[in-house]
């Protein structure tokens, strides 16, 4: 495994390169395919799918474990860990929010109080590591961007002269970090998830309180992380040949129309503008895996309809 | 992985099989001529000083966050707000103003820029080895070895006023990539020698001639040596750095402007006042953003500390960028004598202009860095990240001041009052006694926007009872002894396990 050897800044180089870990890649791939006729049309229609567990097996440093910033967020980010998918997101898990100053001080740990600073509208984080206190310790796995499993669906038919070809593509159980809530500036643009916010006691279990200067509950945690899974009609195209029979009398061996639309349907939970993000193009190569999953505000893929004909001589 | 071991194998093989002569396993560099062969010329180890004094510009905007010399100081002060869109913004500054700085809001990128500087110090001081051997003339790499030490010294001196314990070496790292991380007091042990070796060499100049203005020079050396030795209450070295500072004024080269509102004009650059300035500058300017932000060129400050949405006017044109961070405090402005010429200098006043007002706006901005259309005029790209203004670290006044604070402090025979007095008189104001008070007073009214005043606040034992909630309820921490030395960056931490945090 290539990669940024996992160094401290203090040493004053860009990270170098090397040879520093193994990874393994194991799963299953399916492929099924069938042809059939019915009547004068023919069917071919083949499907894959692919289940993928990604592993890191040594970093290569001495602790086995490596942190990486999302950018504008503080308190955690995306991680590479031995023995954990590479890369994953690492940070908060939340537990809702406190409704009211009751639930503050009946959040305890042995008769202590957990989060004793907070107040009602803010996120209940859970104490990972019992140790009766929310500490950088409590951070953990919330997220893992590799999808596990990846699919595809191929159908071809022909018909009298009409032809259809469509293309159907996904990915389920991923997750994506939505970092395009900007919490640093105060005048930034808002999400609109951000309307469901705490305003008042039972209101809202997920999205807390806004203010300003809020630092404490605007911290890496599963509250960016989304269901990233989709199913993307990623292309579909009808055609119509002209029959041979008309196309000879004006001295053309063929001709056919057809219409083509890439992306017309994507079926997603995920509140962005496209659950397909990938690495962030914006960044040098040499950071891009661990943007991966991590949603800046990636600009979406285009919808293109494309209509058109092809003329045989 | 299997692939490659197939392929090593089919060589091995291959090797196996035909004969061959030694020549054959002698391959050119794929990555172009090794370091000990570069490094050979005059011309080249001069490229190595300069990479080296490079990570000098890069606080104010380095690609990632804008940690200014002067605001990353004054913030902690007692003559600023922080300012920006909200507290939020640029939040660090917002902590450490407020002493709750963490390791996820401290100012983690001035260590990885002056890390960088570090670390390009060490190689010069290797080149000059590889220049030796190859014959290059030895007073230039006497001078070379010399500015890498002094200029590393500084970069450690950094480091060690902020964040206080920090790693430290003097050659660069091999595997695994770590070095031990000193106390504050050993790095000061380490800094204050080196800096006595430096100056009794007496290679480096007392003052460069024009054509080298923003090298490093031995005057420069003695203010740093004053600097440190002075946070440090090294009494021990007092009389060491009064010398120094003697050396200074009897040198002739230096003398106070009589202009104080001219040090602060793109003509009072490397005026007879000046010993040292990181150099800006906008001709042909190439600052950007991402990681442009490295290139040469000039400076953001002034962008970071004006006014935003300037209706134009007083010499800075309509529509051009001001982020409003680093409002000058009412207060500052007030304590200041009206005959204290200092006052207009110091204070960009703009009450009565009508623009949108920042978080903490006082309408009063830091007149010695405010931008002008005429500062950054000759930037052909990114103007607002590309100003002129040269970041004034060494004057004159201080060497006075300096003197005249040692003297009161024991540290040998001298007229401190005449010293002050020199300094008070450019300011149009009369003599007062030299006590210890008056001089950090002096240096306040001085200094202001120029990143000292926190420092002295420190080392004075004034801090805990100056740096106290205000009035306006923006500070609402007290500054205690722990907050001397800010967190470490927690991503460090992360990288080197055996890094012990601050007690913050």
């Amino acid at each position: 495994m290539i990669m940024e050897m996992p160094i401290p800044s203090y040493v004053g180089e860009s990270r170098p390169y090397g040879n520093v870990g193994d990874m393994r890649n194991s799963g299953w791939e399916f492929e099924l395919g069938y042809k059939f006729n019915v009547g004068d049309a023919r069917f071919d229609i083949k499907g894959n799918a692919s289940y993928l567990h990604n592993e890191l097996r040594n970093l290569g440093n001495d602790t086995g474990f490596l942190n990486y910033g999302i950018n504008q967020f503080s308190g955690g980010g995306t991680r590479a860990e031995n023995g954990q998918p590479f890369p994953f997101f690492y940070g908060y898990k939340t537990d809702g929010i406190f409704q009211n100053m009751d639930e503050v001080r009946a959040y305890t740990k042995d008769g202590k109080m957990i989060m004793p600073d907070a107040t009602p509208g803010d996120i209940r984080f859970v104490d990972i590591n019992g140790d009766g206190q929310i500490t950088t310790e409590d951070r953990t796995n919330i997220g893992n961007p590799t999808p596990k499993w990846s699919f595809g669906l191929n159908l071809n038919a022909e018909w009298k002269g009409f032809d259809l070809g469509l293309f159907l593509q996904g990915v389920a159980d991923v997750d994506i970090f939505d970092a395009t809530y900007r919490q640093d500036i105060a005048s930034g643009n808002y999400p609109t998830w951000v309307l469901s916010r705490w305003t008042g006691e039972g209101t809202s279990n997920k999205v807390p309180i806004l203010k300003q200067g809020d630092s404490k509950n605007w911290v890496v945690s599963d509250l960016y992380v989304n269901d990233a899974s989709f199913c993307r009609l990623k292309n579909i195209q009808i055609g119509y040949t002209i029959p041979k029979s008309i196309t000879k009398k004006i001295h053309f061996d063929r001709i056919r129309i057809y219409a083509m639309a890439e992306n017309l349907f994507t079926f997603t939970k995920y509140h962005g503008f496209d659950p397909e993000i990938g690495a962030n193009a914006n960044v040098s190569d040499s950071q891009k895996p661990y943007t991966i999953g991590v949603d800046y505000g990636t600009y979406p893929q285009a919808r293109t309809f494309t209509f058109g004909f092809n003329l045989s001589l | 992985m299997n692939t490659k071991i197939f392929i090593a194998g089919l060589c091995t093989a291959a090797i196996a099989f035909t004969s061959c002569k030694d020549s054959f396993l002698e391959v050119p560099c794929p990555n172009g001529e090794p370091l000990e062969e570069y490094y050979t010329t005059q011309e080249h180890i001069n490229e190595a000083v300069t990479a080296a004094y490079a990570p000098l510009h890069w606080p104010d905007w380095d690609g990632t966050a804008y940690n200014a010399l002067n605001i990353d100081a004054e913030i902690m002060g007692d003559d600023f707000w922080v300012g920006g869109s909200s507290n939020t913004d640029n939040e660090h500054w917002h902590r450490l103003f407020n002493f709750t700085a963490d390791g996820n809001q401290t100012l983690a990128t001035l260590w990885t820029d002056f890390y960088s500087g570090i670390k390009r110090c060490n190689d010069v001081i290797k080149y000059c080895e590889y220049g030796e051997q190859a014959g290059v003339d030895k007073n230039d790499l006497k001078s070379y070895e010399m500015q890498a030490r002094l200029l590393r010294v500084y970069y450690y001196s950094i480091l060690w006023h902020y964040y206080g314990n920090v790693p430290f070496y003097l050659t660069n790292l091999q595997a695994p990539y770590t070095a031990p991380q000193m106390k504050a007091d050993e790095i000061y042990a380490k800094l204050a020698p080196e800096l006595e070796e430096i100056i009794a060499s007496n290679i480096l100049p007392m003052k460069w001639d024009s054509s080298n203005y923003g090298r490093v020079s031995n005057a420069m050396a003695m203010m740093l040596y004053a600097e440190i030795v002075m946070y440090q209450n090294d009494e021990t070295r007092y009389s060491k750095a009064l010398g120094y500072m003697n050396e200074i004024i009897n040198s002739k080269k230096y003398a106070l402007n009589p202009d104080y509102a001219n040090l602060w004009e793109e003509s009072g650059e490397w005026c007879n006042e000046s010993i040292w300035e990181i150099t800006y500058n906008d001709d042909n300017a190439q600052r950007d953003w991402g990681d442009a932000a490295k290139n040469v060129g000039g400076t953001v400050l002034p962008t970071l500390i004006s006014p935003n949405t300037w209706p134009g006017g007083d010499g800075w044109d309509t529509g051009m960028d001001g982020w409003g961070f680093l409002p000058v405090r009412l207060e500052t402005y007030d304590h200041f004598d009206a005959k204290d010429v200092r006052r207009d200098a110091t204070c960009w006043d703009v009450r009565g202009v009508n623009y949108t007002e920042r978080y903490q706006d006082t309408h009063i901005w830091l007149k010695k860095y405010r931008p002008y259309t005429e500062t950054c005029k000759d930037c052909p790209g990114s103007k607002n990240l590309n100003y002129n203004n040269n970041l004034r670290i060494y004057r004159y006044a201080e060497t006075l001041l300096n003197a005249a604070e040692l003297i009161a402090r024991g540290a040998g025979q001298g007229d401190a009052k005449s010293l002050l007095t020199q300094v008070r008189t450019r300011a149009g104001l009369g003599a007062i006694d030299a006590t210890i008070d008056n001089i950090i007073e002096e240096r306040h009214l001085e200094f202001i926007g120029e990143g000292k005043r926190y420092f002295d606040l420190v080392r004075s034992g004034k801090a805990a009872t100056t740096l106290v909630p205000d009035a306006y309820g923006y500070r609402t921490n007290t500054w205690t002894p722990s907050k001397k030395h800010i967190p470490l960056a927690q991503s460090e931490l992360d990288a080197d396990p055996t890094l012990v945090q601050n007690e913050y």
